[in-house]
């Protein structure tokens, strides 16, 4: 039998959660125009996923977790985050 | 029962069933006890808080507003490793049952007594193993017992159990409400330090996982798929493991303070036997007075209690079974959907796997605390031998419309 911890059940430490990918359910992805962001972190503090991530001062949404609820898009005071359909963003990679 | 009082360093005490349980509870010393009270098993909570008033009991108890919140509360302290008991019976375990689940999920070896009544669905207050049976896929190990010394030495051997690191799962003992909870009987009841020496050798064991401050655990984390499975499939060992290791526990036990009740099943007369009654709890005591009465007529009948109900026995039934003619079981509850008695159910699908085919009849009786008398196991051990002389019979017979 091949397990993947030795535990009984669900403890792990909190670093490395059993890791459940919600980024699997997204249907459409937030996408920041830098040009337009102004760094405010306002996206940072709405994202009910807490899956906003600062990178070099700019928030990025973290695509293993972001569920694409759109909530950072449609609250961004410069109006710098579009919400892009995956398969359009795939195809645009 | 083999009692053997001579070897047994303590005292008699005369303790009601409810008593005797939370007698044996006291003296397995748990952190954190949660009873929210329900008939038939309110003075299970009464007797523990007295004991915490008279301070022969150190624990924690904790006044809960319902048996939901116990058991939660339950959980909680089992995750930090405490040792935890609580009480219920019907209605508060129906209302326990979402932590039910996760306690036994989580590995948690909580040990709760389920004191048997008729749960919500016929507003009854008396006995029947049915809201035992409304958990029996949660999980638990379940383990039915017969008297007042029976509940006492099964509930310490429950925390052995549960907290043995080969098994982390939680244990209901359960016993017929009313017949047993409010039955005053003779309890041995042993030294303080006996007791503390048998739970001792689960100190030596490798310490149980447990949330401590400083070492941050995520409990219980998600688990999907594979891993779920995984998890799944452990639960599902360890309770087969049960099956052995309650052996083990009541073979120390018996060691330790000279009573033993045979593991998972007690047999009775059944060497010579050629047809097999088979009870569970309370009533196993007026079937062995029919089975004795039954002999002394020439019948060749035996006797086996079911102890372990979850997980069920399957090997040792059949090994207890084998080259017997017929077998007649007593339900005390109601498998909806299967038109017979759970034990039945139970006991045909043993058959079913292992390729045992013989007649296997039925007697639904006891609901809501009607009685199973003496004369009604003696027609059970009729209609069996009958069956088992090769004529037609009824699969399952309705004890008390019959």
């Amino acid at each position: 039998m091949k397990f993947r911890t030795e535990q009984e059940a669900a403890w792990c430490t909190w670093e490395k959660t059993y890791d459940l990918r919600t980024g699997n359910w997204r249907e459409s992805r937030p996408v920041t125009d830098r040009s337009k962001c102004r760094q405010c972190g306002w996206c940072y503090l709405l994202c009910p996923a807490n899956s906003v991530k600062i990178i070099n001062g700019y928030c990025e949404p973290d695509l293993n977790y972001c569920k694409g609820c759109g909530v950072c898009a449609k609250e961004c005071p410069a109006k710098a985050v579009k919400m892009v359909p995956e398969k359009v963003a795939d195809n645009e990679q | 029962m083999n009692s053997r009082p001579e070897r047994v360093r303590g005292e008699l005490k005369v303790l009601t069933g409810n008593g005797a349980a939370a007698y044996g509870a006291m003296m397995c010393r748990p952190d954190v006890v949660a009873v929210y009270p329900i008939t038939p098993q309110s003075e299970i909570g009464e007797r523990l808080t007295q004991f915490h008033a008279e301070g022969m009991l150190n624990a924690e108890i904790i006044e809960v507003e319902g048996e939901n919140s116990a058991m939660s509360m339950l959980i909680g302290a089992s995750t930090v490793g405490g040792r935890v008991f609580t009480a219920s019976s019907s209605w508060g375990l129906a209302y326990m049952h979402d932590t039910t689940l996760w306690a036994a999920g989580m590995r948690l070896p909580v040990v709760m007594v389920n004191v048997n009544r008729e749960p919500p669905s016929l507003p009854s207050v008396s006995c029947s193993r049915q809201d035992m049976m409304t958990v029996r896929d949660s999980g638990w190990i379940q383990i039915e017992v017969e008297n007042c010394q029976e509940i006492f030495d099964t509930v310490i051997m429950a925390f052995r159990l549960a907290e043995d690191t080969d098994i982390l799962l939680p244990v209901m003992v359960s016993y017929d409400g009313f017949y047993l909870s409010y039955l005053s009987e003779g309890v041995y009841v042993p030294l303080q330090e006996d007791v503390d020496r048998f739970l001792a050798k689960l100190s030596t064991q490798k310490q149980r996982l447990r949330v401590t401050p400083g070492d941050v655990y995520c409990f219980p984390s998600y688990a999907d798929k594979e891993l779920a499975t995984e998890f799944r499939y452990k639960h599902s060992a360890a309770l087969e493991r049960t099956k052995y290791k309650l052996v083990e526990i009541e073979n120390e036990f018996e060691e330790s303070f000279g009573r033993s009740y045979g593991g998972a099943v007690e047999e009775y007369r059944i060497e010579d036997a050629e047809i097999v009654l088979i009870t569970m709890g309370s009533s196993t005591g007026t079937a062995r007075v029919a089975v004795d009465k039954k002999r002394d007529e020439g019948v060749r009948v035996g006797l086996i209690k079911v102890r372990l109900f979850r997980p069920f026995p399957v090997e040792t039934l059949i090994q207890a079974i084998e080259g017997k003619k017929c077998v007649g079981i007593l339900d005390r509850s109601v498998c909806f959907g299967w038109n017979c008695g759970h034990l039945y159910m139970e006991l045909g699908a043993a058959f079913g796997t292992k390729g045992i085919c013989i007649p296997m009849l039925d007697f639904i009786g006891g609901l809501a605390q009607a009685d199973i008398t003496i004369e009604q196991i003696e027609r059970v051990i009729d209609d069996t031998n009958r069956a088992a002389q090769g004529q037609p019979f009824i699969s399952v017979t309705w004890l008390s419309l019959a």
